[in-house]
């Protein structure tokens, strides 16, 4: 049992963290960069109180587990040394599956954790009930589909006539692959990204009416705009490396292969934009307003700029984004025009771009 | 007009021995993390069909990428004497092609996605393009997404990119495994097409060469971290 827990530990659980430590550590910043630890014993002593609010944080462990079983499953089927595993006793078997699953909610496990120490304090005994049930259920209820797919192997995978006729009328330009991996691959990262750096822009738009604030308030929302992607920048990074390495071997100048990382970029912002413009208040002009956007995907550019110089892992990339929010939060204060500031990450990545583009190499850390 | 221009580049070669080498390496180096895995002072290829050979782990693949241009490197890469891969990184990249040892492609998107991409990226008209697809017969495969395929499917998608365009030189790591007979058959025959236009190779096998009938000009081994020539008789 032993061997079995490393292989799947090594295979599935470190794997997912691998794989989802830009989601995490996305819903780490979110989670931390809002609200106090105050805050959120007090979000989670009203969600003990009150059933419906319970049942919303139960919904949303729910959905992480629904992701984390989906990606054990991937596993599954794309690693079919891991159907030895049928060969051993129902009993061992389930067992291990069950501490894998256990070992891939610890997040939730942690929350939730969190959340029935509350309501064992306050004594309520239906939140503590409806809080232990969940996490047996989440911790069991996905074993049944992974114990049909070790059963079921290789499933027929017929593609729908709908992606068949697409497939066979349009070409994906090169523009964009990244986004349709990130659809394909991880589309809770873009759907927290999108969500989380929409939703940052309209509250600050919708708030700039009421009181006296200037193009600096949008202009902050930008630069968190830029730190909220960064798991994504990190992605595209990886991506490019990993599976589209062939893209090195193409004759194409490093201004060109410049303006190509810009457009992607661009298109990635274009929710951010669309919102921008649909919300902009009467008294920013439209170039202003146009600027915050251009600022904010210079950031990104940026971002992709500051990876190619050495290979680091996400955790050691994301002090650099966290230390040019500080720095772009003073130069914002400071008054420095928009357009500025744009211009000064613009040039940065592109001074490191033309500079480390051939010197940057993905290496297992 | 040179007469490279006017002349198929073989005749070239017939009438001009003291042609450039088609690869030259000078003081390369490449390192992972520190660690040293290649060090080649000074080689010179000449035209023609090259065997790699070399124990696995020896850095067969990472010489193959260094030259390819997916890898950094320290030291000089040049092709035909002229093109340097740092200075002149699209003329060295349109006439460089790779086919990999296990290709890794973005499952999602189709083998004609992947080899349209390529093909206008290297240059590759359309005949050319249609004519390898009909070759290697995988058409009726070729509009679903590769994550999908066999490794067999995927490798005869990473050598009909490797041929597209105009190339002077083709790496082919590996070129035959995970292929049927019928494709094993092929390549050698695309290799052997190729290089009476004009087009070297660079080939990476475990298996002996000199038995598909190809003319192997000359046998580099990879070991102790640099290339060596092997003696060899045709």
């Amino acid at each position: 049992m032993k061997a079995t827990l490393t292989v799947l530990r090594k295979t599935i659980v470190q794997a997912f963290y691998r794989q989802n430590a830009g989601l995490l550590l996305l819903l780490l910043f979110v989670a931390g960069s809002f609200m106090r630890a105050a805050e959120h014993i007090a979000l989670a002593t009203y969600a003990i109180h009150a059933p419906a609010m319970l049942l919303g944080y139960i919904g949303l462990w729910g959905l992480y587990t629904v992701h984390a079983s989906r990606f054990m499953v991937q596993v599954f089927r794309a690693n079919e040394f891991l159907l030895l595993l049928r060969l051993q006793p129902v009993t061992g078997r389930l067992g291990s599956l069950w501490v894998i699953q256990v070992l891939l909610l610890t997040p939730v496990i942690a929350y939730a954790g969190f959340v029935l120490t509350l309501s064992l304090l306050a004594h309520t005994r239906i939140a503590t009930g409806m809080i232990v049930g969940s996490l047996l259920l989440l911790t069991t209820t996905p074993l049944v589909w992974v114990e049909y797919t070790l059963l079921h192997p290789n499933p027929d995978r017929r593609l729908s006539s709908l992606r068949i006729i697409l497939l066979g009328r349009f070409t994906t330009p090169y523009s964009l692959f990244f986004i349709r991996h990130l659809f394909h691959r991880q589309p809770v990262l873009l759907l927290l990204t999108k969500g989380g750096s929409c939703l940052l822009l309209v509250g600050l738009l919708w708030l700039y009416p009421t009181d006296e604030y200037d193009i600096r308030l949008p202009a902050l929302g930008a630069l968190l705009t830029g730190a909220f992607h960064a798991a994504i920048i990190y992605e595209l990074y990886r991506f490019e490396l990993t599976q589209l390495l062939l893209v090195r071997n193409l004759p194409v100048s490093l201004s060109t292969r410049f303006v190509r990382y810009a457009i992607i970029l661009a298109l990635m912002l274009l929710p951010e934009l669309v919102v921008l413009l649909r919300n902009n208040p009467v008294d920013i002009d439209l170039s202003a307003i146009v600027g915050v956007w251009v600022f904010a995907h210079s950031l990104l550019m940026l971002h992709y700029g500051l990876l190619l110089t050495r290979h680091r892992s996400l955790d050691r990339f994301m002090p650099l984004v966290f230390w040019l929010v500080i720095g772009g939060f003073f130069l914002i204060m400071y008054k420095l025009p928009i357009w500025g500031l744009a211009g000064i990450c613009d040039t940065g990545a592109a001074m490191y771009f033309l500079r480390c583009y051939y010197q940057a190499s993905w290496s297992a850390l | 007009m040179s007469r490279e221009r006017i002349l198929p580049a073989f005749l070239c070669e017939f009438l001009n021995p003291s042609m450039p080498a088609i690869l030259t390496l000078q003081n390369l180096t490449k390192s992972y993390s520190g660690r040293l895995v290649l060090s080649v002072p000074a080689v010179d290829i000449a035209p023609g069909i090259h065997w790699l050979k070399g124990q696995n782990g020896f850095g067969k693949t990472t010489l193959f990428k260094v030259i390819a241009g997916l890898l950094p490197y320290a030291g000089t890469v040049l092709l035909d004497g002229q093109f340097d891969l740092r200075r002149h990184p699209v003329a060295y990249r349109l006439r460089v092609n790779y086919g990999e040892a296990e290709p890794v492609y973005p499952e999602f998107l189709t083998g004609w996605e992947l080899i349209h991409w390529v093909a206008t990226a290297k240059q590759a008209p359309q005949h050319q393009v249609d004519a390898l697809i009909d070759r290697f017969a995988v058409a009726d495969f070729l509009k679903t997404p590769v994550g999908t395929y066999s490794s067999g499917m995927l490798k005869k998608v990473s050598i009909i990119m490797a041929f597209l365009g105009n190339p002077r030189l083709i790496l082919l790591d590996e070129p035959l495994i995970t292929l049927d007979q019928q494709a094993t058959h092929l390549v050698a025959e695309l290799i052997q097409t190729g290089r009476e236009q004009g087009i070297s190779f660079l080939l990476s096998s475990h298996q002996d060469f000199s038995l598909s009938g190809l003319p192997v000009e000359s046998v580099w081994q990879v070991a102790q971290q640099t290339l060596t020539l092997v003696p060899h008789t045709v």
